[in-house]
């Protein structure tokens, strides 16, 4: 019955940190999960899914943010988001979770 | 409660919503919804969001197939963000928890969005506000519906704050919603001023910088007699202007009995009352009230309101429409009076640092007779129609107004030799504005057909007044001594001439002067449609010897204060009622 919780941390790469195109890549793949999504930085926690939150975190190149989500998909979710980010976040990466991306 | 004061343009007591239409369009008024209304503005907010998302989406297609995918991506972030769940349930709860309108709701929500990525370090962060801002005026149109795309589509009263407003918007606006106009800038002269007096609404402007201060949707006051302006009024202040507003209804109401009386005054003398207009769409209202004709078309509108300079057809279109319109009845048309800076795609001159000593009205006309003879020929085009008859304004000296005759003489030979049809029976006339128009009348009424004074002006350049100068506007007042000596000098001359002579300037228009008017020998008003009324009802309730007895004495007094004093005690005593 205890959700799921998985944690992992990422840094950013891009070099505007995480600005509008990451975070509207990253909000489109984490409102793909059921599991609810946070992301944590210097100690603001804000819902992936939603685009403005993420852009009020000013989270910089360099910065690391973890990544917290909750739930049965929560594996799935780190594991998509992750890969989105390890691919700095080309937009392929996008398209290729979504084949993998229950509903 | 704060105060404002401006000038007063326009008289009248107006209390009402507000709506601002800064540079930025509309912003929103903090309105409360009542709770049965909680669901369905929020179906409101909804459809607002459905409606701007498909409108983004079609963008980011069209951009998508033009410029590729890398330029689409702005509008698939904008999508995410105008979709985001996050803001929608803030939305939400400030609609269903505080009642606040979906309007101001999205306005606050998203500023305060814009306020955190305006505080973020790095450049990129500061775009993003504007992307918020980009959504914001997105669903704000969605929501306000037209209504934010021009004062026209408004559908309910509205007393309108602005920095400023433009020619072209105040013609579009709804006459029966707007109930009152504050402007940050502006003079007397400003055509703010001029519109609000041709639909008869309070209008204060000048009164800088305010708009801050003040949120749509909140009552305010405006004394335009006074020129004040009164943001969040107590509870006295509203009870005491709705009690004045109460007076004007009622005096409004006795006035409109008037309607279909001749001005006669009581001893049988014949007023003549004629409309002031500068739209087409005023005639009607001047005819409603009374009016003979149009004493004073001001054919200005025409260059305020295109970016291109009008052409021969556009002016004989509009002259065409003012006749028609009038089924017969006469019609002075003045020719251009504006300053260069009011020409589109026009030269600057190069010294004009005293633009109302400078190169405007008939000056400007004269060194650029090109653009002269354009209006000049539409305005003999259009004698085909009906009575027309044509004025000069600011006409300083003699030879300024033969030459002005002579452009005249040359447009209408050119017509002859093109075969197209005009009257050479015209009367030319000109306005008498200028200090030395008045000292040389006895020349000019050899020259002309008619007159006009033309008080504003005159007023103005007599007294050595900038009426839209704070500081000084107070010496302005058509009650100094030696403006009515003024009148009294040009109204004589004409009279000892056989010459008619009319008067169109503000002063008329205003019924605490009617009795020195008429005591001065005037026998024709030419007013803006509101003042009809009550000039007329001054007329009906006085005699002529009584008005010369009267202006007589008036004439001895030494000061613009005792005038003033003399005229309003004369008036209350024969107009109890009036409202000064």
């Amino acid at each position: 019955m205890a959700d799921l919780v998985i944690t992992k941390s990422f840094v950013v790469t891009s070099k505007n940190g995480l600005h509008i195109r990451p975070a509207e890549q990253l909000a489109r793949l984490a409102n793909r999960f059921a599991a609810h999504i946070g992301l944590i930085h210097e100690s603001q926690r804000v819902d992936a899914k939603s685009i403005m939150e993420m852009l009020t975190l000013g989270a910089r190149e360099g910065a690391c943010v973890v990544i917290e989500a909750r739930g049965s998909d929560a594996q799935e979710a780190v594991d998509a988001i992750l890969a989105l980010v390890q691919s700095e976040f080309a937009e392929q990466a996008t398209e290729a979770t979504s084949g993998d991306s229950p509903s | 409660m704060q105060r404002l004061q401006g000038i007063a343009v326009s008289p009248g007591v107006a209390i009402g919503e507000a709506i601002i239409f800064g540079n930025e369009g509309f912003r929103i008024s903090r309105r409360f919804l009542p709770r049965e209304a909680v669901a369905s503005e929020l179906a409101r907010l909804d459809q607002a969001i459905a409606a701007a998302a498909k409108e983004i989406d079609l963008n980011r297609q069209r951009v998508a197939e033009q410029l590729g995918d890398d330029y689409a991506a702005i509008f698939s972030a904008h999508l995410q963000m105008l979709q985001d769940r996050k803001l929608r349930e803030e939305l939400e709860q400030m609609i269903r928890d505080r009642h606040y309108s979906p309007e101001y709701s999205v306005s606050r929500a998203l500023r305060r969005y814009a306020k955190v990525f305006l505080s973020l370090e790095g450049d990129t962060m500061a775009e993003r506000a504007n992307d918020v801002f980009d959504i914001e005026k997105r669903l704000l149109r969605h929501l306000l519906g037209e209504r934010r795309e021009g004062l026209g589509e408004l559908t309910g009263e509205v007393l309108i704050l602005a920095h400023n407003l433009t020619p072209s918007e105040t013609a579009n606006l709804n006459p029966n919603f707007v109930k009152g106009f504050v402007t940050e800038t502006g003079g007397p002269g400003s055509h703010t001023a001029i519109v609000a007096e041709a639909l008869d609404i309070p209008a204060v402007v000048g009164t800088g910088p305010f708009l801050t201060e003040v949120s749509g949707g909140e009552t305010l006051i405006i004394d335009g007699d006074n020129g004040l302006v009164i943001l969040q009024p107590d509870e006295e202040t509203l009870a005491r202007y709705r009690h004045e507003v109460d007076e004007h209804k009622q005096l409004a109401a006795k006035l409109e009995t008037l309607r279909d009386l001749p001005s006669d005054t009581l001893d049988g003398q014949h007023v003549t009352m004629f409309g002031n207009i500068e739209f087409p769409a005023e005639v009607k209202p001047c005819l409603d009230r009374g009016a003979e004709g149009i004493g004073l078309y001001r054919t200005e509108f025409l260059y305020l309101t295109r970016d291109v300079q009008p052409s021969e057809s556009d002016h004989l279109a509009a002259y065409r429409e003012v006749i028609e319109a009038l089924d017969g009845r006469p019609v002075v048309m003045r020719t251009l009076d504006l300053g260069a800076d009011k020409i589109p795609n026009f030269p600057m001159p190069d010294d004009e640092r005293n633009p109302f000593l400078g190169l405007r009205s008939t000056r400007l006309a004269l060194k650029h007779v090109d653009m002269f003879r354009i209006q000049l020929r539409a305005m003999l085009r259009a004698t085909t129609a009906g009575p027309i008859k044509i004025m000069f304004p600011l006409i300083t000296n003699l030879l300024e107004l033969r030459r002005a005759k002579m452009v005249l003489s040359d447009a209408m030979e050119d017509l002859e030799e093109e075969g197209i049809p005009f009257s050479r029976d015209i009367d030319i006339g000109m306005m008498v504005e200028v200090p030395s128009a008045v000292v040389m009348m006895d020349h000019f009424v050899q020259e002309v057909d008619f007159f006009s004074i033309g008080t504003n002006d005159l007023i103005q350049y007599a007294l050595a007044v900038d009426r839209s100068n704070k500081d000084v506007a107070s010496l302005y007042t058509g009650s100094d001594p030696s403006i009515l000596r003024l009148i009294k000098m040009a109204i004589d001359t004409a009279a000892q001439h056989d010459k008619p002579i009319s008067m169109c300037g503000q002063m008329c228009g205003n019924p605490i002067y009617t009795m020195v008017l008429l005591g001065l020998g005037l026998r024709t008003f030419s007013v803006v449609p509101a003042a009809i009324p009550e000039i007329k009802r001054v007329c009906r309730s006085v005699t002529i010897p009584q008005c010369e007895e009267f202006a007589a004495r008036v004439m001895s007094l030494e000061s613009a204060r005792d005038v003033k004093t003399a005229l309003r005690e004369e008036l209350i005593k024969i107009l109890p009622d009036q409202l000064i």
